[in-house]
């Protein structure tokens, strides 16, 4: 019978996390790194993630290992994601990147739904995206989508 | 326990795969838009792989977020001449809203007049059905379009040459999908009048891969206009048929195969004149087994092709006096039994299965035929080149 153990995770910037190997487990890429590691893997870098990313990601794991069932789930997911907008972003290339699906589609489903009623410049600068398109090619796309625009 | 600052929260770089995920996750008009952010985003959005996920994820949501209700409805066109006297022209308008917004709100108030193909010139338009977010309508029973709502685009379908408007001839259609080879059919079925006691029908189906109409076997069972437009469900179209007051049989047309089948129904309970309305919930055959005046039985089948796995769901009553009102048809139902029909006085209401009520949707005045439909980026196009959409 195996006594509940834990894990040490590793940000990129040194921060050590200790956590029940269970809500560890609730990222596929740490349970990948943990059946493959063997006896040894009681430590798990992780150097994708900062510490501060890091210490959130652990605290949404925690919630939707220990009581996945709660009435509360929903709306924990709900003041979870009521972050910055940096917070935000990093938490869904965390989530990525660790592979943990719940808390890839709430972040992502969260910058999605900051898209709506943007305009495409909008967008460009928040996510610092430089156009690439010449003049011409742009005129072009605004036509195809000149109904668009103003919805 | 030290911790660096992170990068200026200003400036959060990206990979392409978490912009995926962000894209598959918005709405169509939104997506239309992000092609214009810059060119790996256009090429992202035009690859119709990315087409497919989004529609996968779209319709894979438990609630209703990204489908809307269609119908058509009527339209006053108020002629002025020079003696004030007006007349009216009845046409039909298409309008669509936020399934959402019917289901919980009881309301089309925010319904949107689409503009479909056609529409100054055409004064009736019939929705035959919908699949992964394409339209099929018919104008004027004239010509039939393979129509996106969400992205606005449009085809139109060669003509059948069959001569609808000639006494005595019936014409019913279907829409649906062919998945092993990304296809798109429209059959059409008409019944002819041979003489006073015989029909004939015909059967054609069009494939948008091949561009064109081709003569089917005959449909295997005399049917009538009112058993409505195909129900797809299973890569196959569904027609409940019957001859005048005899038994219903469940007349199934393979859209890859182009072959018939009879989908085996439950054993419904007792009762006279009892009338089948065919439907499809989820991917899921149903049949709404409506005792006029008294109740509708929502039978579901749950295993396509297997006659046991029927189940009957919920028994709908009737509300007090319906008088000539009949159910027609089920639209669609939520996971918190909140279930949309359509009554034959051309009436949409939900019921709440939880607490038994009804609730008429108001601000409608008279929907002609509805359907739900799922917001995509699929095209109707036949034959899209690469970097189309």
């Amino acid at each position: 019978m195996t006594s509940s153990k834990t894990i040490v995770l590793r940000s990129s910037d040194g921060a050590t996390f200790e956590v029940d190997e269970a809500v560890a487990l609730h990222s596929l890429m740490i349970k990948h790194r943990i059946e493959t590691g063997g006896a040894d893997s009681t430590t798990i870098d992780v150097p994708e993630v900062t510490g501060n990313t890091l210490s959130k990601v652990i605290e949404y794991c925690k919630k939707h290992v220990e009581a996945p069932n709660s009435d509360d789930l929903k709306s924990f997911d709900t003041d979870f994601v009521k972050v910055d907008q940096a917070v935000l972003c990093h938490l869904a290339k965390a989530s990525y990147y660790m592979n943990i699906k719940g808390l890839l589609d709430l972040s992502s489903k969260t910058i999605a739904d900051m898209f709506k009623g943007k305009t495409v410049e909008q967008i460009r600068e928040t996510f610092h995206i430089k156009n690439d398109f010449t003049p011409e090619e742009e005129e072009e796309l605004r036509k195809e989508n000149s109904w668009n625009l103003f919805v | 326990m030290v911790v660096e600052d992170e990068e200026p929260p200003s400036v959060v770089t990206f990979p392409t795969e978490i912009i995926l995920e962000i894209l598959l996750r918005l709405p169509v008009k939104s997506v239309l838009r992000c092609k214009s952010v810059c060119k790996s985003w256009c090429s992202l959005i035009s690859d119709p792989q990315f087409v497919k996920s989004h529609l996968a994820m779209s319709t894979r949501s438990n609630y209703y977020r990204q489908h809307r209700l269609v119908f058509s409805t009527e339209r006053n066109i108020i002629n002025f001449d020079k003696s004030s006297i007006f007349s009216t022209n009845q046409g039909t308008r298409i309008e669509s809203c936020n399934l959402d917004d019917v289901l919980y709100d009881n309301s089309v108030n925010n319904a949107l007049e689409l503009d479909y193909p056609f529409r100054r010139l055409s004064k009736r338009v019939s929705i035959v059905g919908s699949c992964n977010g394409l339209v099929c309508i018919d104008v004027d029973k004239d010509v039939l379009y393979i129509w996106n709502p969400s992205t606005r685009i449009s085809y139109r379908l060669p003509p059948t040459g069959t001569y609808r408007t000639q006494p005595g001839v019936y014409v019913l259609h279907g829409f649906g999908y062919v998945e092993s080879t990304d296809d798109y059919k429209v059959v059409e079925l008409s019944s002819r009048n041979k003489d006073k006691h015989k029909h004939e029908n015909f059967v054609k189906i069009y494939s948008l891969k091949s561009g064109n109409w081709k003569k089917m076997d005959a449909f295997p069972h005399g049917f009538q206009l009112h058993i409505g437009y195909g129900k797809f469900c299973n890569g196959a179209l569904h027609w409940a048929a019957s001859k005048y007051l005899g038994p219903w049989t469940i007349i199934s047309l393979d859209l890859a195969k182009e072959t018939y089948g009879e989908v085996l129904q439950p054993l419904y309970d007792a009762g006279d004149d009892k009338v089948l309305r065919l439907g499809s919930l989820r991917e899921q055959l149903c049949v709404l087994c409506d005792y006029p005046g008294i109740r509708a039985d929502v039978w579901l089948m749950k295993v396509y092709g297997v006659k046991e796995s029927w189940a009957k769901l919920i028994s709908i009553p009737y509300l007090t006096d319906p008088g000539t009102d009949r159910f027609f048809m089920l639209l669609c139902m939520s996971n918190d039994g909140k279930i949309l029909i359509q009554f034959w006085q051309r009436k949409l209401i939900v019921y709440d299965a939880k607490n038994g009520s009804f609730s008429e949707i108001q601000s409608l005045y008279r929907c002609f035929d509805a359907c739900t439909f799922v917001e995509s980026l699929v095209s109707p196009m036949p034959a899209a080149g690469p970097g189309d959409i």
